[in-house]
């Protein structure tokens, strides 16, 4: 990225990195996760003194995320909205919304995926 | 308080700060965005202005030659009227009366 | 023996300018809980963004807040020219300058109507408007349009605001400042505004860091975290200083906003005075390719866009996270503990923009 470091990280030592970043000052701004069309790409941003710093975690089609909402508590409102979107299970999650945070009934699931489902309308589920 | 009771005393002698639109109308700036408009005779139908349009509003065909613009999808930003080769279409400062 | 109450605070309620639902839990007229739930206004514009070319999805990027929208399109464009190397002219970046603190003028005022108009106050509240509009007018003098500028465009900006133009934005400054003694003062100083405000939803200097807390909130509460000292555009020629408060409730979020105002104008006219001459943009050729997280400071907070680019016309992945997403966490902070009639100026007092939330 352009004027900020990324960093690759696996599964396994989430946790510990998000620990040691929030422990060294940085603030957790948000979470991004990009559908690369192989697997998903999930950046974890940090800033420090206005200065991004950033963790990358690639996850394949199906992997469970684990959650960090204990270690910092504002991920849980991104890990939500990323579960909405994408279609991502979260594991761990101390407010869950089950699917429903920007979502309604009748969208299409996972709808930011690059192959996304079709949204339903109640009346032609009643029609069939 | 004291502030507000000054304010409040100055309002009996002020002018309301309202205007009695529809029977007083307000003189429209130069250089507003509110409506799209085009001038046919200058048109030559290339077609640049439906391909730039963010909301899809703009319809031309080549072969009978027609140009439709649908105003309820346009969102009037000005992006066709700054790349109309032929400088044919232009922004209007007041909106028009759909009748 | 308490009475356990689940109320629904919304999405429609008389204080809300946008629809979100905040669901608490009460024991006799006292917050214990509370837990948010959008999604009301979901209109899927990071989708949309995937469907149009790079260009287009200036306007696009503009539309996603009716407050504070000028800023939206400079972030967006700031990102592009930094993905493609391009140097924006100096007098584009003086006019970009104008154009935003004007525009944080006019959120500021809309945010000290809807603050008053939660206690009632409904005087205080026609006077921040009507002084508002002063300032819509100068933005459609000299932008086109009331709210949506359209003036930013990647390169640079579109129109240029000629000399009697400035003068008169000049005039219409002072006209401002001398409405303001009349009706700030009071803000400040009423006896029931005080009474109502301090004290009411405090947030300390430590749980603001942590719970990710931006902008005003963020600065009411100690935290000196402004991102215009960066010397984004031209604010580094401009001299800019933070307004930094220590109490953390509701009245200090007011006050920040209120001597932001300030500021604000004072930079517009620093900006008039030192703008130099110039082209107003600089041509544009080919597609973008990398990644890039840019940053501005919003009237609301630090809002940042994450935009990645691999070559082609269309952007692969348009990210926005809004400054009212991060103040969420701690307005569940605010919360509990709060007696019923507390929880409206809470919520308007970190300036909800849902619109921006959810995108």
């Amino acid at each position: 990225m352009i004027n900020a470091e990324v960093k690759a990280i696996t599964k396994e030592t989430l946790k510990a990195e998000v620990k040691a970043k929030i422990d060294g000052g940085n603030r957790f701004v948000t979470m991004t996760c990009v559908d690369t069309g192989s697997d998903f790409d999930i950046y974890y941003h940090f800033d420090l003194n206005y200065q991004l710093s950033n963790l990358q975690l690639k996850l394949a089609y199906g992997e469970i995320l684990p959650s960090v909402a204990e270690i910092t508590f504002p991920a849980v409102l991104a890990e939500n909205e990323i579960k909405d979107l994408f279609g991502i299970e979260v594991s761990g999650l101390p407010i869950d919304y089950q699917g429903r945070f920007v979502l309604s009934e009748n969208s299409p699931k996972a709808p930011l995926t690059k192959n996304c489902g079709m949204a339903l309308d109640v009346r032609v589920k009643e029609e069939q | 308080m004291v502030n507000l009771l000054k304010l409040i005393f100055m309002n009996l002698f002020r002018q309301p700060a309202t205007r009695l639109y529809p029977f007083v109308k307000r003189e429209p700036f130069k250089g507003g965005r509110f409506s799209l408009d085009m001038d046919p005779a200058l048109c030559i139908y290339c077609g640049i202005c439906q391909r730039r349009c963010p909301a899809n509003a703009i319809v031309v065909s080549r072969e009978p030659k027609s140009w439709t613009m649908d105003p309820y999808k346009c969102i009037v930003c000005g992006y066709c009227a700054e790349v109309c080769p032929k400088k044919c279409i232009y922004m209007r400062n007041t909106s028009v009366e759909v009748k | 023996m308490v009475n356990t109450t689940l109320i629904p605070f919304g999405p429609q309620h008389p204080v809300l300018p946008e629809p979100i639902q905040l669901r608490l839990v009460l024991e006799d007229e006292k917050v214990v809980e509370a837990l948010p739930a959008i999604g009301y206004i979901h209109r899927g514009l990071e989708k949309v963004a995937e469907k149009k070319d790079f260009i287009q999805t200036t306007y696009l990027a503009e539309r996603i807040c009716g407050i504070c929208s000028f800023i939206h399109s400079l972030c967006y464009c700031q990102g592009i020219e930094t993905i493609m190397g391009i140097e924006v002219p100096d007098r584009a970046k003086y006019l970009r300058v104008i154009w935003s603190e004007v525009h944080r003028i006019h959120s500021h005022l809309l945010f000290l109507g809807l603050l008053a108009d939660a206690f009632g106050f409904e005087n205080l509240f026609m006077q921040s408007w009507r002084c508002r509009e002063y300032v819509l007018d100068i933005m459609e003098k000299t932008a086109g349009a009331r709210v949506m500028l359209g003036t930013c465009q990647i390169g640079g900006v579109k129109r240029d605001i000629p000399d009697d133009l400035l003068k008169e934005t000049l005039k219409t400054l002072d006209l401002l400042e001398k409405e303001f003694t009349e009706f700030i003062p009071g803000f400040l100083n009423d006896y029931s505004i005080k009474k109502r405000l301090i004290g009411v939803g405090v947030v300390s200097k430590e749980q603001a860091h942590v719970l990710g807390a931006v902008g005003p909130v963020a600065r009411a509460s100690g935290v000196e975290m402004d991102f215009r000292t960066t010397g984004y555009a031209a604010y580094k020629d401009l001299g800019f200083k933070m307004v930094v408060e220590k109490t953390g409730d509701s009245y200090g979020r007011m006050k920040v906003r209120l001597l932001e105002m300030y500021e604000s104008m004072r930079l517009v006219r620093e900006a008039i005075k030192k703008l130099p001459a110039g082209p107003l943009s600089v041509e544009v050729k080919g597609n973008p390719n990398g990644e890039y997280a840019s940053r501005v400071e919003q009237p609301r907070g630090e809002v940042v866009y994450f935009l990645k680019a691999n070559g082609t016309k269309n952007l692969d992945r348009f990210r926005v996270r809004t400054p009212t997403f991060a103040n969420l966490a701690p307005l569940l902070q605010m919360l509990p503990g709060c007696q019923l009639s507390d929880v409206p100026v809470i919520v308007i007092s970190i300036d909800p923009c849902i619109s921006c939330t959810e995108r």
